[in-house]
């Protein structure tokens, strides 16, 4: 997806820890950041989840309701 | 507009990258529509990516996340006392038919007994939801 630029006000002590951990590992503060949101997002969560997801949508759907139903109380 | 994604959905959206369910989560995540949920429906969720098939595809850390992710970006409301304007022959699926009552809110499911009520509610499927938000 491509990037866009935009303008946020933060607390001056996450942007100072945010450029310091940036510093440390020889990379951008907006790497950083974009790292942070898209963990706290789940946005990292549902790209691992989908890398590893090979059912399609019927045989997933079909199993979920299954899920549902079986472990209803 | 809001919507409930009943635990079938959510569910299957993590086993299917491809299926209505995933694209829906999708848009639910740009803002398409509010997901409604309750914390009965996120305990079905939490029960259901417990179910031992289910387990073998989602690591029990990631269906935590999963559903700590859920449970703080959805609008999360108290389980109606009220009974469900109708009935599903399947009772255990009133509580949802009485929640998007209550909220007068879109049920997507996946589940036969609910969509069988599709005349009387706004109860669909996710493929025919997605469909609504992409007209």
């Amino acid at each position: 997806m491509p990037k866009a630029r935009t303008t946020i006000s933060i607390d001056e002590g996450v942007l100072r820890a945010v450029r310091v951990k940036a510093a440390r590992g020889g990379r951008r503060d907006s790497d950083v950041i974009e790292e942070a949101l898209r963990r706290d997002l789940g946005l990292d969560l549902l790209e691992r989840l989908w890398a590893a997801a090979d059912l399609d949508e019927e045989e997933a759907l079909q199993l979920a309701v299954e899920a549902q139903h079986e472990t209803r109380t | 507009m809001r919507a409930i994604l009943d635990a079938s959905v959510l569910v299957s959206a993590v086993l299917s990258k491809t299926g209505a369910p995933a694209r829906l989560v999708e848009f639910w995540l740009a803002g398409a529509f509010e997901l409604v949920v309750s914390e009965a429906l996120l305990s079905e969720v939490e029960r259901a990516l417990e179910y031992p098939k289910v387990r073998e595809r989602i690591e029990p850390a990631d269906a935590s996340e999963l559903v700590r992710l859920v449970r703080e970006i959805a609008h999360v409301i108290p389980d109606p006392e009220a009974p469900p304007p109708v009935r599903s022959p399947d009772e255990r699926d009133d509580y949802l038919v009485a929640l998007a009552a209550a909220e007068d809110v879109r049920l997507v499911t996946g589940d036969a007994h609910l969509l069988g009520l599709g005349d009387r509610l706004p109860i669909l499927t996710p493929r025919a939801f997605l469909d609504q938000l992409e007209a």
